[in-house]
């Protein structure tokens, strides 16, 4: 199934791109996607070791555990909250 | 040797001036910056017969510009200078921080601070020049907006000339305007630029002098050596210096935490991410001796913009277009303006027109959301106090011209706009940062930003001291997170340290204690341990207390926007969130008793007859 993935700083200088389209066979959670995005992008692995990310489906916070349906959009956001 | 701080203590009506050494025990407890500031405006107070009266933009009023302690002393982020009154905006305390090259400038030129009275009778500036103040006539420069102002004096005083500077907005004492060096560093808080109008000062000028004095100066290059290298390895910094703070918009706005059109919502458009910002900037900037570098040159011939003016200028007026709103940024950095309360109180204004509670008889005109062209003429027209703009041109005190119910859509705390666009009604530790800030609603003064990170239990303790709530949304042990960040933040600004290099702000690995300690020691040769600098910390905290006392506020004023008490928030992560007002006075209970404040939230006698001796001795 296609997931849509949007990267946020600083995770997509790692990828190189700010959106990706990945397909992930079904069915697939969080953990897998992270799994196959740090083994497609070996920086960005090091950058989400580094600064975990909130990682939100749509508009919804999601766990590593959380499920992913096909067409799904995946944020991944850097916790900062300065100003 | 000697470490000595100067105080030119200048008085605008009779054009004289006289410099003055700052007592070694000021100095101590106080160092600078701020906490002088500080000392001196309670100083100010404490002879005053009715402070309650002392009018924010009458001569009385002190302007009190002041470098921090090793500001300009290549120590890192080192750059910063305070200036602070009797905030003609809230009408209490009233301080604003400011990066750039002045405060280096100003310090070179032989001036650590500057104690201005009175009101010239002539539009005027202050030159500083090789430990000589002058006071000049500015009638050409009058009516001049930030840059041309600026431009002019370079021209005038050559190379190596800075200068603050008012624009329009100051000048017509609009009550947010600020003080501007550089294109868009601002001390942009509490109108302290409407101050500086009522004295009739244009500009503050500084060039030339000998090098900074440094008491080890070998010591000082090594442990600026080291840790540059330490912030370089930061994540945080490594990231602000390519995208800049507009990189906390989609985090907020992802959370549902972006206010956005008066708090009425909480998430906006993406088209205001960094990455849009990114397309309109050529260059990062710098202010003396960062490491940081966060601040954007954009391709419409200004600076930034930041988060805070992106979200105030962006979300909460419902403008998407990405150039529009760094028009807008540009705008009220040439007039003047700060871009917060501008945003703040203009989104106020149209949620008013949205209710029907003013109407176009008093607004000139329709008064919608996103419409860029209407926000563009207001802002002119604040600047130059004309029709409707005269009245917001009051900020919060255009309350008075607007129906009683006016006060609840109000995003103000003290009189003061809330400085940056996050709605604190999710993370309960801002909400309380916001309702004590000594300044008004402002999240520079003690934001728990690592409140956003999932810190493990052990490093929280470690961080606060002791265990601690790890829930953000939990009112359990807010008051202890606010009081530390409180103090520390508190002793940055006395030493002229940017708070992007500060520990707890955005990071807990920046710079803390143990590294303000070895700067100190090193720069300027004073022994103070770290229990002595958490002190000034405290110190700083119970003085800015005494002084809002002084103008009688009290625990009632310690408080929120009624619409984050009542109103959940609407949608995303943060949906109906809203501050419980029970647990709210908990959080307050519990802060006055970390800062050994009574529960009515006041200073011990001990230490208010310890700070009141202090100042004493200055002139």
């Amino acid at each position: 199934m296609l997931i849509h993935v949007r990267l946020a700083e600083p995770f997509w200088r790692a990828a190189g791109s700010r959106t990706l389209a990945l397909e992930l066979p079904a069915p697939a959670t969080i953990a897998d996607l992270l799994a196959r995005l740090e083994a497609d992008y070996p920086a960005l692995k090091t950058e989400i070791e580094l600064s975990p990310p909130l990682i939100f489906i749509g508009e919804m916070e999601a766990e590593r555990t959380s499920s992913l349906a096909a067409g799904a959009l995946v944020h991944l956001v850097w916790p900062l909250a300065g100003g | 040797m000697t470490l000595s701080v100067t105080t030119a203590m200048v008085d605008l009506s009779t054009g004289r001036h006289e410099l003055t050494t700052v007592p070694p025990e000021v100095v101590h407890a106080y160092l600078g910056g701020r906490g002088l500031n500080m000392a001196y405006l309670y100083r100010a107070l404490s002879d005053h017969p009715e402070p309650r009266k002392l009018d924010p933009l009458g001569p009385e009023n002190p302007l009190i510009v002041g470098a921090g302690l090793i500001t300009g002393t290549q120590a890192p982020n080192a750059a910063r200078f305070n200036v602070s009154a009797r905030s003609p905006e809230s009408g209490i305390l009233g301080d604003s921080n400011c990066g750039g090259f002045f405060g280096a400038a100003m310090r070179k030129a032989g001036f650590d601070r500057l104690v201005i009275r009175g009101r010239a009778e002539q539009p005027s500036y202050l030159l500083l020049e090789e430990g000589t103040l002058s006071l000049l006539p500015a009638d050409d420069l009058w009516g001049t907006d930030i840059h041309a102002a600026q431009e002019m004096l370079k021209a005038r005083h050559g190379p190596g000339t800075v200068a603050a500077v008012i624009g329009p907005a100051g000048e017509n004492q609009v009550r947010m305007a600020g003080i501007f060096t550089g294109k868009k560093n601002a001390a942009g808080r509490g109108g302290m630029g409407a101050v500086m109008g009522s004295k009739n000062l244009k500009a503050i000028v500084a060039r030339g002098g000998p090098p900074i004095a440094i008491a080890q100066k070998d010591a000082l290059r090594a442990i600026r050596l080291r840790q540059q290298e330490y912030l370089k390895n930061s994540r945080v910094i490594q990231v602000l210096g390519t995208a800049g703070t507009p990189m906390l918009y989609e985090v907020s706005n992802r959370l549902g935490a972006i206010r956005t059109r008066n708090s009425q919502e909480n998430h906006f458009a993406d088209s205001l991410n960094a990455e849009e910002i990114e397309k309109f900037s050529d260059k990062m900037l710098a202010c003396t001796s960062c490491v940081v570098h966060c601040r954007h040159r954009n391709t419409l011939g200004g600076e930034g913009p930041e988060y805070s003016t992106v979200g105030l200028l962006g979300a909460n007026l419902g403008i998407a277009a990405t150039e529009q709103v760094i028009a807008l940024n540009n705008l009220v950095n040439t007039l003047g303006l700060d871009s917060s309360s501008t945003g703040t109180i203009i989104g106020w204004a149209m949620e008013l027109y949205q209710r029907g509670l003013i109407t176009d008889e008093l607004t000139g005109g329709p008064l919608l959301w996103g419409d860029f062209e209407r926000v563009t003429g207001l802002i002119e027209d604040i600047a130059h106090r004309r029709g409707f703009g005269a009245i917001l041109a009051e900020s919060t005190q255009a309350v008075r011209f607007f129906p009683l119910e006016a006060r609840d859509y109000l995003i103000a705390v003290k009189g003061l706009p809330q400085s940056d666009p996050h709605d604190v009604r999710y993370f309960k530790g801002f909400a309380l940062g916001i309702a004590v800030a000594s300044r008004g609603a402002d999240h520079l003064r003690n934001r728990p930003t690592l409140e956003v990170f999932n810190l493990p239990d052990e490093v929280r303790a470690r961080i606060y001291g002791r265990a601690n709530d790890p829930d953000p949304t939990s009112y359990k042990d807010k008051g202890l997170i606010v009081a530390w960040s409180d103090d520390i933040y508190a002793l940055s600004d006395c030493l002229g340290i940017c708070r992007f290099v500060t520990h707890g702000f955005n990071s807990p690995h920046l710079l803390g204690y143990s590294h303000f300690q070895e700067l100190v020691h090193a720069a300027t040769g004073l022994e103070q341990d770290v229990d002595d600098l958490r002190e000034v910390g405290r110190r700083v905290i119970d003085t800015e207390r005494l002084i809002n006392a002084s103008f009688g506020l009290a625990r009632s004023d310690d408080t929120l926007p009624k619409r984050y008490f009542n109103d959940p928030m609407p949608d995303r992560k943060t949906k109906g969130h809203r501050i419980e007002p029970e647990q709210f006075q908990h959080m307050l209970d519990e802060y006055y008793a970390e800062r050994g404040w009574d529960a009515e939230g006041r200073v011990p006698a001990a230490r208010q007859e310890e700070i009141t001796r202090l100042v004493s001795s200055l002139p």
